[in-house]
């Protein structure tokens, strides 16, 4: 289980959020800017919040009472970026093998699955220019899920792509999640993704967790929970 | 009758100083966009200080530090019973040290063009900074370290003012070319001098041609992709 109860000082406000998550999808909700990347981003190690604790499994990530900060690099977290951040210079084998921390047999099975589930097994000689933005989604979350992470990180992940790929790539998202049984957090401003993929939604606003909208509860089918 | 000897000291200099300016530089540059610290500035502005200051002037400071009762010749002095002043390693400093500022002018450039989204990606993927360095931010950046390269090597080559302090002009020994242009001038040996000017602008010409057809059809990403 992820737990996270952080606060943290930016621009114009202060972003305060506490919540926990266990293998489901968890959506962090709300208008740009509000603080859902900044949270993704203490999540991963790549930013250090002024205050709070940060758990995985019990274990602390970062906690300000004992100064303890692990390092994104040890943290077994995967971060699938916004852009997707692929690496230009590498062809997609490499993409998805640059996580992997012991390349054996296991491993092996391992990316092969990946291939087959994601369909992208035509794809491993390709560099990333050549990829649409469908594939690019793709090659992302198996180059995320090839280094074994504890808890996947999915910053607005459907946002670049057209409508029909972006249904596509939701059942696709919710399949692996099942598959991996970890727990994905989500972050996106379009309701309609929101409620297609969250198991919980937890709503932000300039930093603070607040409850649904009101016409929420009518357009949404009915799963969804809000967060306090 | 031309001498070849100026020409082959020139070019064994230059490429001696740009092995030391490019593993310097490229540190440099990398250490300045990572860190921050009290006095940041002033050490960023004693890096660039040899781009401005005149090269007698780089040349005489060098002259207090490795000259008989300088700290660093009294030290080669007294543990290696030998001096570098008036030596071919005396212009291999000068050139090393004028050339600096170009190779960490366009590293510090070049890396900050990185996008830092990927930087961070591979650190989520499990790779510490150093592997981060090498298999991220140097290969997107080989396009600027190459442009780096070539002009500090072009300075190296050229460099007159900082030599001829230490070095000085010993036929046979530390003579290099802009020396052997110098004083082949001065003894009214037009015809020799006008053949070394014509060697070294043939050579500093085609490198930097070479740099621009070179860099117009290569962008950062596939020349990283030849290389790494």
């Amino acid at each position: 289980m992820l737990h996270i109860d952080i606060t943290k000082q930016l621009s114009d406000f202060e972003l305060r959020i506490k919540f926990s998550v266990e293998n489901s999808i968890l959506v962090l909700f709300g208008p740009s800017g509000c603080g859902k990347t900044t949270t993704l981003r203490c999540i991963a190690g790549l930013e250090k919040p002024d205050s709070g604790m940060i758990t995985n499994r019990d274990l602390p990530l970062y906690d300000s009472a004992t100064n303890e900060f692990v390092p994104p690099n040890k943290r077994r977290v995967g971060y699938m970026f916004q852009d997707y951040a692929l690496f230009p210079h590498m062809n997609v084998h490499r993409n998805i093998w640059y996580g992997v921390r012991k390349g054996d047999a296991k491993a092996q099975e391992l990316y092969k699955k990946l291939l087959r589930l994601l369909k992208i097994d035509q794809l491993t000689e390709r560099f990333i220019d050549k990829l649409s933005g469908g594939e690019k989604q793709r090659v992302a979350l198996a180059r995320a899920l090839m280094a074994e992470p504890d808890i996947l990180l999915l910053d607005e992940p459907l946002s670049a792509l057209d409508n029909n790929t972006r249904l596509e790539l939701q059942a696709e998202l919710k399949n692996m999640q099942q598959l991996w049984n970890i727990p994905f957090v989500l972050v996106t401003h379009d309701p309609q993704e929101a409620r297609a993929l969250g198991h919980e939604v937890l709503f932000l606003e300039r930093g603070r967790q607040v409850t649904a909208p009101e016409n929420w509860e009518c357009t949404c089918p009915g799963r969804l929970q809000a967060a306090n | 009758m031309i001498e070849w000897q100026p020409v082959v000291l020139s070019l064994k200099v230059a490429v001696a100083s740009i092995v030391f300016v490019f593993a310097f530089g490229l540190l440099a540059a990398y250490a300045m966009k990572t860190l921050s610290f009290p006095g940041k500035a002033a050490v960023e502005a004693l890096f660039i200080l040899p781009m401005v200051l005149p090269p007698v002037v780089t040349g005489f400071l060098l002259l207090l530090l490795i000259g008989k009762n300088g700290p660093v010749g009294k030290f080669v002095g007294e543990h290696f019973a030998t001096q570098l002043i008036f030596t071919p390693y005396a212009a291999v400093l000068a050139g090393a040290v004028v050339a600096f500022p170009l190779m960490y002018q366009s590293a510090k450039a070049a890396f900050q063009s990185v996008d830092s989204k990927l930087e961070d990606a591979a650190r989520t993927l499990g790779a510490n900074e150093w592997r981060v360095f090498w298999t991220v931010t140097v290969p997107l950046s080989w396009p600027g370290l190459v442009a780096g390269l070539v002009l500090s090597f072009s300075r190296a080559l050229g460099e007159f003012g900082a030599t001829i302090m230490v070095a000085g002009n010993i036929p046979g020994k530390t003579q290099t070319l802009p020396l052997a242009i110098y004083f082949a001038a001065e003894s009214n040996n037009l015809t020799l001098a006008g053949l070394y000017v014509l060697i070294i602008s043939v050579l500093t010409f085609s490198m930097i041609f070479w740099l621009n057809i070179w860099s117009k059809t290569k962008d950062g990403s596939s020349a990283g992709r030849r290389l790494f």
